[in-house]
């Protein structure tokens, strides 16, 4: 059995810059404060989201980087506010009172803004950059008092585990209806941490298995049962206009650049796209399959972890088997990691 | 809430996104944004709102479900789908 095949995805996510006011350690894009290479310009990105207009895609996702960072994003979001369903991923220290307002007024869906913890100390030791709780924080009152659903979302660690409770109620205290808690990556600066933040599946699952969410607020995760091989339908574009699938598989793939190559031929025509697409895996997870409507769990740490794209993802504890995620393999701290 | 005297359309500017790979048809509300999946009846629905009234959608609901859906199933189905419609502002009653 394999995935449905969209002949056109409805879905995408643009990582509009690799640049941010922070510096997180975190940071998954190695994100600078000037553009290291040359990003899409104002006119490519209008031009690529009027093509995915043409093409009857009904969502974007923007991240970066921090999309708040780049000087003509509200251009950008002007250009498909009300067209698409527009989501945006920020840490929102930039977000005013005033910008919330004239997103709500382009058409902004929602938000979903990073807390790395529920205290400044912790939080801000992540950013380092002092302040920057609660510029986030004062982000997210920002945009849910101009209208804008707003989620929060924390990337699980071994510095912020402990505060995971306190987190939970400090997004339902800012009136967020929902907590994403997602698992670290070894991507950009955080496989270089990795030491540092990387907790072991079984007390990953210990701190998951101990929420007592409050009342009324939904928490994503994506750990078993609901490890999900998003693959099928994953369709990504970075700030350089390569097609990479989906943002957790930025150091491992490009599909060819929309500069030079139209996006859905990258879709229709790349090898390793269509076959990452397939679903077919060596070993699934029944429960995660079901819950999920997917197969063999994240991609991105499948291949990581062991260099084959067809490998069980060992964030899912039932395909674990044995493998001790506090440790990478050495390929990986590469600059363009290849097994 | 189902009016026979009023005459339903579409909100503007929505946008449709039919996807056949999952039998799903998906539509996007810009004036409060979200993403809606509509199920047949909702689809059945929308594809006779084109100005007419309660009536006359009533009518058309009711033969294109004959003999599949009783008459009496058919009308209470159609109500509750035209005021889900409302809710999410994907309907609207041009004549209040």
């Amino acid at each position: 059995m394999t995935q449905p095949y969209f002949e056109t995805p409805p879905k995408i996510t643009v990582s509009i810059t690799a640049t941010c006011n922070l510096q997180c350690k975190h940071c998954y894009a190695d994100c600078t404060d000037k553009p290291t290479t040359s990003e899409l310009t104002t006119s490519e990105w209008l031009a690529f989201i009027d093509y995915l207009v043409e093409n009857e895609f009904i969502q974007i996702y923007f991240e970066g980087g921090e999309p708040l960072h780049r000087p003509d994003f509200d251009t950008i979001l002007e250009s498909c506010g009300r067209r698409m369903m527009t989501l945006v991923r920020t840490h929102a220290t930039l977000l005013t009172s005033e910008r919330a307002k004239k997103w709500k007024a382009l058409g902004v869906g929602r938000l979903f803004v990073d807390l790395m913890g529920a205290t400044a100390k912790t939080h801000d030791y992540f950013t380092g950059s002092d302040g920057s709780f609660e510029k986030s924080c004062n982000g997210i009152r920002h945009a849910l008092a101009a209208g804008i659903p707003t989620d929060a979302v924390l990337i699980l660690t071994k510095r912020n585990v402990g505060e995971l409770q306190a987190y939970l109620e400090l997004a339902h205290e800012l009136g967020a209806q929902r907590a994403g808690i997602l698992r670290l990556y070894p991507l950009g600066r955080a496989k270089h941490h990795w030491k540092e933040f990387a907790l072991s599946l079984q007390e990953q699952v210990e701190a998951l298995a101990a929420l007592r969410p409050p009342a009324g607020l939904h928490v994503m995760r994506s750990w078993h049962p609901n490890d999900a091989n998003c693959c099928w339908q994953a369709a990504a574009v970075d700030p350089f206009g390569n097609s990479i699938g989906c943002m957790y598989l930025r150091e491992y793939v490009n599909y060819g650049n929309i500069r030079s190559v139209p996006f859905l031929d990258t879709w229709r025509n790349d090898a390793l796209y269509k076959k990452l697409r397939a679903g077919k895996v060596e070993k699934s997870c029944t429960q995660c399959d079901h819950n999920e409507g997917t197969r063999g769990g994240c991609r991105s740490t499948a291949y990581a972890y062991t260099g084959s794209w067809n490998a069980p993802d060992p964030f899912c504890s039932e395909l674990n088997e044995g493998v001790d995620i506090r440790v990478l393999p050495k390929w990986l701290l590469h600059d363009r990691p290849k097994p | 809430m189902f009016c026979r005297n009023g005459c339903y359309m579409t909100v503007p500017n929505l946008r449709f996104r039919p996807i056949p790979e999952m039998d799903d048809y998906v539509v996007f509300t810009p004036d409060n944004p979200n993403l809606y999946s509509l199920n047949q009846a909702a689809r059945l629905v929308l594809a006779f709102c084109d100005g007419r009234t309660g009536t006359a959608l009533e009518s058309a609901y009711c033969a294109a479900l004959d003999p599949l859906l009783p008459r009496r199933e058919a009308r209470a189905e159609l109500r509750k789908t035209i005021e889900d419609l409302e809710r999410k502002g994907i309907l609207r009653n041009t004549r209040p």
